[in-house]
């Protein structure tokens, strides 16, 4: 051969080149050998689709051998011999299935998503940390007895998880886990607190101060009060009043007065609305629905439970199904969170449960005195310098490099935070003292509705929860379930405190009879979704605002639940998601009322007048082919525009805060109300029907420049609102982005043009002497996008349909043709 | 002969990758070449081979019931790449590698393997 040095060298060169790349990867280039490697890379996700017929593990610390099966909708049943061994396999089997979900979700909570993600992840991790949820896990796992149950739980949870890790090779990790060139960290127990408080922030950091203040600032103190009201102006609470009817406590709001100059101050200490946020119920959006029909309403004469949590919808889903059986002691079946140390809702062969978030306010700020404004080492309680305790925090890359460090006071309330000019620390019940793994574990073994209230309240803080029960001996029962703080004086959480007065601290928390609650109530059924848990009528207490609260849906379950005296399983299926919706009733004739008004006046557009025609032809109802929905959302969504020009501040164009439809429809009673006229048109003043006439015409305009004229066929609510399943990392090729569902606002399916929140599971039980139940949620069991499993229940839950849950009480039970997969998992001493 | 000594190779490197990691496939190739350094073309058949044991694996897998198309076109969407490009990548790199190193072993061999 002869040789060309050129040519060799070129050679040489490419092919340093090429493995550089293949080692390292180049600019936005990941590693492509290990990438692309078909055995180990991404494409060995193909090789675990589906898992092998029979397969055998080995699991540290296990005390005996456990045996699961998988069903043919691939839920595993784990038949073990202590509880202790039942959690271990419970976290084989999750990280077996969705191991990059339990580290992302674990992450977020602990603020260390740089440490998968790199420098990308550096802001979202400062909010975990800068709001003390990290730090608040750590002291929380700390403070647990080694020998307890929760230690003992997360401990063997954790187990399991490093059982999988352990066993599993590159080819089994998650394909994320190599699109980010990262591999799968240790599971330790305290992440399973961290995940504890990512739910936490999700279901109740709310900030109904941020809210009033802003408010105060420019329409005044008495206005602002009215408009952001403590109770809601629609009275269908959780806990029955008897009324056996909404009450609507409807008045004048008073009308907008001058600027309160002590908000006013306060005013730029706030977060600054954000533009792309222009719809008001998006943040209610994280709701959740739950009832129980007693066995004198039911067809078949059992007690009957329906729960349905809105969360966001995220491929994979947030929830993974699973059955635990330990003979003579668990046998629990339903969801559970992954990185969760047991089942979160669901079954056992005694009680059926489900929860929705009760909005309860457990976050109060404290404008703090402090010694210095650059860099407070002190601050001042009772005329005494106290020490404020500084926690360094350091946010690592994906191979341990130090990205950025920073520094976290607290004072004895919580972390202390910068806002505008001053210092303010924040008191939240998420990172206060709790035992939620146990709260959840002792409830699973209640025989009654009682004992399984009892059993859950006992260590259950955080989000404060709406818990919904039904027995196979007929009792139905709910109590709104968490720490509720006692502030001086009996005040409520909208006021930002004076942090140097220890009288401001909180005093307490309110005993558990005092927390909102019902069983068997004479009516028959009990309902949650999100609304005021109690009539203020019945007791005044605080336990949350009227705009941290939603009452649609409430409205809309009562209504179909009075309707029906002998309620079905599957009617309780129809309903979640029914089309109809209490909210478009009340506000539909506003629409048609103000445009006919205007006709008559001989002003009316012709945007209004064909707006008007398509609504005219409307059945209220959000089912997926419907153009009158379309119109309707779009129409509510410029009214909310049109009517709350006052909370915009002068020079600017975003709204400050937004009160509550419920407050909406309460300001549309009174249609010569000053707040109709639009201060920015300073030549006219308009009154309510200008205002809804114009706010219908502009969603008109809207929608013909956006979609063409309503008979072109593309306003469509199924196609125009549909749901958006977003894969964790939003990469567009594992995610789902245009699934049509039926429903909308207020409806009890509830879906919005964002499309990124709603029903993340779905559960029907029958507490019969044999218990029946069906259920489904948008995605599948496997969290790897290249299995069908990944999500094949997704068609079924955009159709409302359920599947039936089978929960075998025994191994010998199960017959071989339900039976997809086995595990067997072997103790392995260390 | 070329024929067979291509799919030897590409049995070879698909091993290597199997049973080491995808940075098998220079080093074998790279023997390759210093072995068949008289052979002609060195280089372009192990390239082929290349693309062949890696291809080959994808194959096998489809032909299993692997939904290798589908997969990598979520793999493309979610590298904001056209929906070729995985497969392309996939088969094109393995392909570079090899057909690099042998066409380099094959000059070292040729260097010092030669009978003088």
């Amino acid at each position: 051969m002869r040789f060309r040095p050129v040519a060799t060298l070129f050679a040489l060169v490419v092919l340093a080149g090429a493995l550089y790349v293949g080692a390292a990867g180049a600019g936005p280039l990941p590693a492509l050998g290990a990438l692309l490697d078909p055995v180990s890379g991404v494409w060995g996700s193909l090789g675990y689709i589906k898992f092998a017929d029979s397969a055998t593990a080995p699991i540290p610390n296990l005390s005996a051998p456990v045996d699961i099966r998988y069903d043919q909708r691939d839920v595993p049943h784990i038949f073990a011999k202590s509880e202790d061994d039942a959690i271990r396999a419970l976290g084989y089997v999750v990280a077996r299935d969705r191991l990059f979900q339990m580290e992302l979700q674990a992450r977020a909570g602990a603020g260390t998503l740089s440490e998968l993600v790199g420098k990308a992840g550096v802001v979202a991790d400062s909010e975990p940390r800068h709001l003390g949820m990290a730090r608040a896990a750590e002291r929380k796992l700390a403070a647990l007895n080694p020998t307890s149950m929760e230690s003992r739980l997360l401990q063997a949870y954790s187990d399991g998880v490093n059982a999988y890790i352990d066993n599993a090779t590159r080819a089994e990790w998650p394909v994320e886990y190599k699109l980010l060139g990262t591999r799968p960290a240790r599971w330790r127990p305290v992440n399973s607190l961290y995940l504890y408080a990512r739910m936490g922030f999700t279901l109740a950091h709310t900030n109904g101060e941020s809210e009033r203040v802003a408010a105060e600032a420019l329409v005044g103190a008495a206005a602002a009060g009215a408009i952001f009201p403590r109770n809601s102006p629609i009275q269908e609470p959780i806990q029955p009043n008897g009324s056996g009817a909404p009450r609507y406590d409807f008045h004048s709001i008073p009308a907008p007065g001058a600027a309160d100059s002590a908000a006013l101050a306060l005013l730029p200490l706030l977060p600054r609305g954000n533009p792309s946020r222009d719809d008001a119920e998006v943040s209610r959006l994280f709701a959740s629905n739950n009832w129980a029909i007693s066995p004198a309403r039911s067809a078949s004469g059992h007690a009957l439970l329906a729960g349905d949590p809105h969360l966001e919808l995220t491929l994979p889903s947030i929830w993974f199904e699973a059955h635990l059986v330990v003979p003579g002691k668990l046998d629990v079946y339903g969801v559970t969170i992954p990185g969760a140390p047991g089942i979160v809702i669901g079954f056992t062969r005694d009680v059926a449960w489900s929860l929705t978030n009760t909005g309860a306010d457990v976050l109060d700020y404290y404008r703090e005195t402090v010694d210095s404004q650059t860099r407070p080492m002190k601050y001042r309680v009772d005329g005494v310098w106290k020490d404020v305790e500084r926690r360094q925090e350091r946010y690592r890359g994906k191979r341990g490099e130090v990205l950025r460090v920073d520094t976290v006071g607290y004072t004895h309330r919580g972390p202390l935070m910068r806002m505008g000019t001053e210092w303010v620390s924040m008191r939240w019940m998420v990172n206060e003292p709790a035992r939620e793994a146990g709260a959840f574990f002792n409830a699973i073994h209640a025989t009654t509705v009682q004992e399984f209230l009892d059993a859950f309240a006992r260590g259950y803080a955080v989000p404060a929860q709406n818990v919904m029960v039904a027995d196979r001996r007929g009792n139905i029962g709910i109590r709104s379930t968490g720490y509720y703080p006692i502030r001086p004086d009996g005040g409520d959480g909208l006021t930002i405190r004076d942090g140097s007065l220890s009288a401001n601290d909180w005093r307490g928390f309110r005993p558990l009879q005092q927390y909102p609650q019902s069983i068997n109530p004479p009516q028959g059924f009990l309902a949650s979704a999100n609304q005021q848990p109690i009539d203020p009528a019945v007791e005044p207490g605080y336990f949350g605002y009227d705009s941290g609260y939603e009452v649609w849906r409430a409205l809309q379950i009562n209504r179909l639940l009075r309707a029906n005296a002998k309620v079905s399983l599957d009617d309780m299926r129809r309903y979640q998601t029914d089309p109809g919706s209490v909210r478009a009733d009340a506000f539909y004739p506003y629409f048609r009322r103000a445009v006919a008004a205007l006709r008559a006046n001989g002003v009316a557009s012709p945007s209004m007048l064909s707006a008007d025609s398509v609504l005219a032809a409307w059945d209220h109802r959000y089912t997926v082919t419907n153009t009158g929905a379309v119109l309707f959302e779009a129409a509510m969504q410029q009214l909310v525009r049109h009517t709350w020009d006052e909370l915009i501040p002068a020079g600017d164009s975003v709204r400050t805060a937004t009160p509550s439809t419920a407050v909406l429809l309460q300001l549309l009673g009174d249609s010569t109300s000053v707040w109709w006229d639009d201060r920015r048109t300073s030549a006219v003043s308009e009154d309510r029907n200008a205002v809804v006439a114009r706010s219908l015409a502009a969603a008109f305009d809207a929608l013909v420049k956006r979609y063409g004229a309503p008979t072109a066929g593309r306003w469509a609510w199924g196609n125009t609102a549909p749901a958006q399943l977003h894969h964790l990392l939003r990469l567009a090729g594992f995610s789902e982005l245009s699934v049509p569902v039926q429903g909308g606002r207020g409806t009890l399916n509830p879906s919005a043009q964002n499309g990124g929140f709603g029903s993340s599971w779905r559960m029907v039980v029958e507490m019969g002497d044999r218990v029946r139940a069906m259920g489904t949620y948008p995605g599948g069991q496997s969290g790897n996008p290249a299995s069908r499993r990944y999500n094949d229940r997704l068609r079924l839950w955009g159709e409302g349909n359920l599947e039936l849950l089978i929960a075998p009480s025994s191994l010998d039970s199960i017959a071989p043709a339900q039976v997809s997969a086995s595990l067997t998992l072997s103790p392995r001493k260390r | 002969m070329t024929v067979l000594r291509t799919i030897v190779l590409a049995v070879l490197l698909a091993l290597g990758t199997v049973l080491v990691a995808w940075w098998a496939v220079p080093l074998v190739a790279a023997a390759f070449g210093a072995i068949s350094h008289a052979t002609r073309r060195p280089g372009l058949s192990a390239a082929v081979a290349g693309l062949l044991a890696w291809g080959g694996y994808l194959g096998i897998a489809a032909l299993g019931g692997a939904p290798v198309g589908v997969f990598g076109a979520r793999l493309a969407a979610s590298m904001q790449l056209p929906g070729w490009a995985p497969i392309t990548a996939t088969i094109l790199f393995p392909a570079v590698l090899a057909g690099l190193a042998s066409y380099l072993g094959a000059r070292v061999g040729g260097r010092y393997l030669s009978p003088t």
